[in-house]
């Protein structure tokens, strides 16, 4: 099971933070500097994998965006890194080309995205095609509402 | 419409990055007025929650806007919903109150028309689930896996787990339903189920076995990795619970391995096969083939998951592993920590006799590379290898002491304490190597670098406090000629520095050595001798008191600095040490120092051995002494508590309440009292007082001192024999080098011997507690989860309305009424069973005193052996048969002994083993096998090898026999039945071939003269029989026999003869006339005859 799910820019800003199991506000703060601390410095081309307190941490690095995942010691780690890929990759086709820019005017949306991917820290749809239809789906339920608002 | 967007909030951020915390603040109070004001549509508080939501990942608080939240998220419509619930799922947790608003929003939403709302309201309840919600919504949930929509039910499965997680009580009433999720039409949603159902059986797995074939199925017939994955996963989970469950999967997943070009799932079933599968070597074999491609990829990640599962693998087949030794040990340089910390763990499973030094020394070469908290890893791994299973690798004690010193002298090693008790350790236990090693010791003390070491790494000091205290101890092992430099070295200031207790060594040790030289040559050579094994004549080769005068000098100069120290520890040691010495003068100008010398000489004669850390709950209390008793009686007057300040409130009442007052004083010292007992049964230092009975069991413990289970020294020939033994066997199971590798090593042979003994024995009653204690601190969740799910579901449990609170009171109540109902049952069961059990003793000491008329045997034609009757309770029956091993080479043959175990019970037992509290008289060669399963009804057997010391008695050899029954209603914890074997003599003896002439001639010679005779009543069968019978009941070999009389020979296992003559006499009586070469055994065959 994820515990939970970080995205983090190279400077150390936090872009999203999902959490699969319940803490503090004052836990998270304290997590979200801990584990992306270890993240950030460690150099490329080492290994994806970080052994943390009785968890593991999954992360990737794509352009200047940590994506961090923490997992059960159980987890398989592969199929974590490619949850995130597929993450990666949805956000990549929903934004066209997405940025950094763009997850940070529209964080909403990445949250939106990832609980069509993962709910309770497990993941719930395996195609992206999918995903992106039902993003797309709900985006135009909430057009419709605001033309209605404003008629 | 003049509120700031997320855009605007955004941008005034990135434009305000100076003054960020006065930006922000002026925002959230924007965002408060936004909050309050009065819109229908909610679309200026949605979006004022979103731009709170974005400060809140930035680490600014929302809590307080919660209510608002919940607002938002009840507003009509799906953009303004869709934002509430994303304030809600980020900002609510536990504590949250205005959670409970949203029960009824929830029920509602999950109501909706549109997929999309059910989709976040379920989205939401994942995220904030509380125990309440849980237990409020779980019916409604359910209800959702039913919907017509696979978009809705793959969510609503998903979030059963996060509501058995909080609301465990659900899982067995939802269960069924889950179940059918398994064969749904939507992918996604059998899925679902199947990642819900593995987490649930990863914490449980043996309430999810009857699963296996549906798993099996789906196994086989799936093409979706992200599916098989978990399915992989959760068989992996159940194989070690079933063993033919691993057998099954050996073929899909040897196809799975070969096949799949997924890394991913071919990782997943080779660590499936590294936890339940390795039995099967075949897969095991073609799983390590592939995971080396996995270390020597290029690819880190792949590097490291191949390392990791090697790991589990090497904990049983460590073999398999070694053969990738050079590959695993390339892997200590590489870059990544991680990677290098996954190296390590393996390599403690590769270390051989043959190997260790090779292993160590490339372990060193890392700890001069590497840094900071590998280093220490590398050094802690170095001391792990070579001490495990007491110095079983080392054949040089001599390399491993150079070893740890050389570590020592590591700068910023900080594993000080671990090398102090190594250091200790084997120079203690390994006698052969105290001299070097006090000559290191001598070498470390006198290094000044080691000293000013100590002043940066605190535990360096550690290292010199063990130096100090085996120099001092041995220090009859010294060199006159270091003596002096020693005794500087133990005094000088530079000493100052190091810690309390270290200092305190440190000059009791000076004391030791000057206490040790000041002997005169006369006296000391025999007892120092026996006491430390120094070869004598190198002793009385020493000059008196020459050096010892010296010695003296330095004491006198030095101490008075010492005796200044602010530590009071370190004071007084040195004002002892002084005063001794003044009277030393004293005596001296008396002359009547060779008196003074002997008592000082006395004072360090007992050699000092290790204690077992448990050894002191050997001690019984003595009589009369209550250490629960208090000594004095304090009023309880700490900390103000309730009842007082709520007393002074209520000042009006006081005569009642005085009295109030007193009685609750009293409850609350006895409360304390209690607690404080508690609090003292877990405390390690206290010594608990046992009840009378307790007492008396410890004293006749203390008396059966023989029984107590003592490692035994085996520095006579027969512990030598048995290592031989041990390699023997070692060189057939291994591969062909290595079997002629060891004994080639010049040092294996004779390898020091490591007395790994303790003092004491350690308590075993401790350690089981100790058990038991881990057991329980369990994983909490994984307990509460543990929910029989193949139980049908009780009618109370089937009600699908969990939403009042009170219904669900009311049946725990009913239920818990039921429950006693059944322990009150249960109990009379119990009862009942307590007077079998009493019944079943009676029996068995009735067995005892009948013995003699059963071991004549009136009725059997063929006479055989009657199985003695170990122990038994009411579900398990157990007998036992002795006898010496007939076709044994070693040279003392074990007594071979089996045990046959009856499941006399109705469940199922798995598994069943025996535990053998062995002692100095009775050990055991061949431990043990363990039963996997015993059915109902059927029986089978457990085989052991005992070697015994000596046959002149027979040996009671304590036992318990240990079973965990299974099945419904059993009882969850394991049963042990203590009980006691005896081994009588006759079980020693060993049937041996002879010729008549030889008969006769040990008979004519002196070698066997002590005799006995005894009568049996043959009871009207012919002599034959009985000589049969005497045959078989004392294991002899007829030797010649004519007519009414033979001669029957046997010899014991530790080489006795024993000779019997029986011939038949007038009536039905047959006279047995033994010769033996050993008295007692001989009058105890008798005996038994």
């Amino acid at each position: 099971m994820i515990q939970f799910f970080l995205l983090v820019s190279r400077q150390g800003k936090c872009r999203l933070s999902k959490w699969y199991t319940t803490y503090s506000d004052k836990d998270k703060k304290k997590m979200i500097r801990e584990v992306s601390q270890m993240c950030l410095s460690r150099p490329q081309k080492l290994c994806n994998f970080l052994e943390w307190r009785e968890y593991k941490l999954i992360y990737k690095r794509y352009a200047s965006l940590f994506f961090i995942t923490c997992v059960d010691k159980t987890d398989n780690e592969l199929i974590t890194l490619e949850v995130i890929h597929q993450f990666v990759e949805v956000l990549d086709r929903y934004f066209g080309n997405v940025c950094e820019l763009d997850l940070i005017f529209n964080f909403h949306k990445a949250y939106y995205i990832l609980d069509e991917l993962l709910i309770a820290g497990e993941q719930q749809e395996t195609s992206k095609k999918a995903i992106l239809k039902l993003i797309t789906e709900q985006d135009a339920v909430c057009e419709e509402g605001t033309d209605k608002d404003m008629q | 419409m003049f509120e700031k967007t997320l855009s605007d909030l955004v941008k005034g951020l990135r434009s305000n990055k100076r003054r960020e915390a006065e930006y922000v603040s002026k925002c959230i109070a924007e965002i408060k007025e936004e909050l309050q004001s009065k819109d229908k549509s909610h679309t200026v508080k949605a979006n004022a929650v979103v731009k709170l939501a974005y400060l809140q990942m930035l680490g600014y608080d929302m809590q307080w806007a919660s209510f608002h939240i919940v607002e938002v998220m009840s507003s009509p419509g799906f953009a303004q919903k869709r934002l509430g619930y994303l304030g809600a799922s980020v900002s609510f947790n536990d504590e949250t109150e205005v959670v409970l608003l949203c029960t009824n929003m929830f029920k509602k939403d999950f109501q909706d028309a549109s997929p999309f709302v059910v989709g976040l309201a379920i989205n939401c309840l994942a995220n904030i689930c509380t125990t309440d919600l849980a237990r409020d919504l779980v019916a409604d949930v359910v209800q959702l896996m039913n919907s017509n929509r696979a978009y809705v039910r793959k969510k609503a499965v998903l979030v059963m787990y996060k509501i058995f997680l909080k609301f465990p009580d659900a899982l067995r009433p939802s269960f069924p339903k889950l179940k059918e999720k398994l064969e749904d039409r939507d992918t996604s949603t059998v899925s679902c189920a199947v990642n819900v159902i593995c987490e649930l059986a990863r914490k449980n797995p043996q309430n999810y076995l009857a699963l296996a074939p549906i798993f099996f199925k789906l196994l086989t017939h799936t093409a979706n990795n992200w599916m098989l994955i978990k399915i992989v996963k959760l068989l992996g989970a159940l194989c070690p619970l079933e063993p033919r469950l691993g057998k099954k999967l050996v073929e899909p997943l040897t196809n799975l391995i070969n096949t799949t070009p997924a890394k991913s799932l071919l990782y997943e079933a080779i660590h499936t096969v590294s936890v339940g599968m390795t039995p099967h070597l075949e897969i095991v074999q073609l799983s390590m083939e592939k995971l080396k491609d996995f270390v020597e990829d290029e690819d880190q990640n792949l590097k490291y998951l191949g390392l990791l599962a090697m790991g589990n693998f090497m904990k049983v087949h460590p073999r398999i592993v070694a053969e990738h030794k050079t590959m695993i040990l390339k892997c200590l340089n590489d870059e990544d920590i991680t990677i290098r910390h996954r190296a390590l763990d393996l390599v403690s499973g590769m270390v051989t006799k043959k190997n260790l030094q090779d292993i160590v020394r490339i372990l060193m070469e890392h700890v001069d590379n590497s840094e900071g908290s590998f280093r220490h890893d590398l050094v802690d791994k170095i001391i792990e290898v070579s001490s495990a299973n007491g110095y079983a690798a080392v054949t040089n004690f001599e390399w491993y002491i150079t070893t740890l010193c050389k570590l020592a002298r590591v700068p910023g090693v900080c594993n000080g304490l671990n090398l102090k008790n190594q250091l200790m350790d084997v120079i203690i236990r390994v006698r052969a190597v105290r001299e070097f090693g006090v000559a290191a010791m001598v070498d470390i003390l006198r290094d000044i670098d080691m000293l000013s070491q100590c002043s940066r790494d605190p535990t360096s000091a550690e290292v010199m406090y063990a130096a100090a205290w085996l120099v001092g101890e041995f220090s009859d092992l010294l060199e006159d000629s270091k003596r002096a430099g020693v005794m500087d070295s133990l005094l000088s200031k530079r000493v100052m520095c190091l810690p309390e207790h270290v200092q305190s060594v440190y000059l009791h040790s000076a004391l030791k050595i000057y206490v040790s030289s000041d002997l005169p040559p006369m006296q000391q050579a025999p007892q120092v001798a026996e006491a430390a094994a120094v070869p004598s004549g190198a002793v009385q080769a020493r000059p008196a008191n020459v050096p010892s005068a010296q010695l003296y000098n330095i004491l006198d100069e030095r101490l008075p600095a010492f005796e200044k120290s602010t530590l009071l520890e370190v004071q007084e040691r040195a004002c002892i040490c002084h005063h001794l010495l003044e009277l030393v003068k004293e005596a001296e100008s008396l002359g009547s120092e060779t008196i003074l010398q002997s008592q000082f000489e006395s004072m360090f004669l007992d050699e000092l051995k290790p204690v077992a850390p448990k050894a002191q709950s050997k001690v019984p209390v003595p009589e009369g002494l209550d250490l629960d008793a208090r000594i004095h009686d304090v009023e309880l007057e700490d900390e103000p508590t309730e009842d007082e300040s709520e007393h002074s409130a209520n000042e009006q009442d006081e005569d009642s309440d005085g009295e109030k007052k007193k009685k609750k004083k009293k409850e609350k010292s006895s409360g304390w009292t209690e607690k404080e007992r508690k609090k003292r049964i877990t405390d390690p230092f206290y010594l608990g007082a046992k009840t009378a009975s307790e007492e008396q069991a410890v004293l006749l413990d203390a008396q059966e001192v023989e029984a107590i289970p003592i490692f035994h020294l085996s520095d006579d020939e027969e512990g030598g024999k048995k290592k031989k033994r041990k390699s023997k066997k070692k060189k057939n199971d291994s591969d062909e080098d290595d079997g002629q590798d060891e004994p080639s090593t010049p040092n294996s042979s004779n390898a020091p011997l490591v007395h790994m003994g303790y003092e004491m024995p350690d308590a075993d009653g401790d350690d089981e507690d100790a058990n038991e204690d881990a057991g329980a601190s369990r994983d909490e969740l994984a307990a509460k989860l543990n929910v029989d799910l193949s139980k049908p579901l009780k009618a109370s449990e089937k009600s699908k309305d969990h939403s009042s609170k009170r219904k669900d009171e009311t049946e725990s109540e009913e239920e818990s009424e039921e429950e006693d109902k059944k322990s009150k049952k249960d109990k009379k069961k119990d009862s009942g069973k307590k007077d079998k059990k009493k019944k079943d003793k009676k029996e068995k000491s009735d067995k005892k005193s009948s013995k003699k008329d059963r071991e004549s045997p009136r009725e059997d034609q063929c006479p055989r052996l009657i199985p003695r009757s170990l122990g038994s309770d009411k579900m398990i029956k157990a007998t036992y048969e002795a006898k010496a091993a007939l076709d044994s080479n070693a040279k003392v043959p074990p007594v071979i002994v089996t045990v046959t175990l009856t499941n006399t019970g109705d469940f199922t037992l798995q598994p069943v083993s025996i535990n053998v509290t062995t002692s100095m008289n009775v050990r055991l060669s061949t431990p043990p096998n363990e039963l996997q399963l015993l059915g109902p009804g059927s029986s089978a057997e457990i085989r052991m090898e005992l070697v015994v010391a000596s046959v002149g008695k027979p040996h009671k050899v304590k036992c318990s026999i240990k079973y965990e029954a299974t099945g419904e209603g059993a009882p969850a914890a394991p049963i042990t039945v203590p009980c006691e074997m005896l081994l009588p003599c006759s079980s020693f003896l060993v049937a041996r071939a002879m010729t008549h002439d030889e008969f006769n001639s040990l008979i004519g010679s002196n070698s066997t003269p002590h005799k006995s005779s005894a009568v049996i009543e043959a009871g009207g069968r012919p002599f034959k029989h009985s000589l049969h019978l005497l045959a078989s009941l004392l294991n002899l070999r007829v030797v010649h026999s004519m007519d009414g009389a033979a001669c029957l020979y046997a010899m014991s296992v530790l080489g006795h003869h024993v000779a019997v003559l029986a011939k038949a006499k007038g009536g039905s009586m047959v006279s047995v006339d033994m010769r033996c070469s050993d008295e007692a055994l001989c009058q105890q065959l008798c005996n038994e005859v």
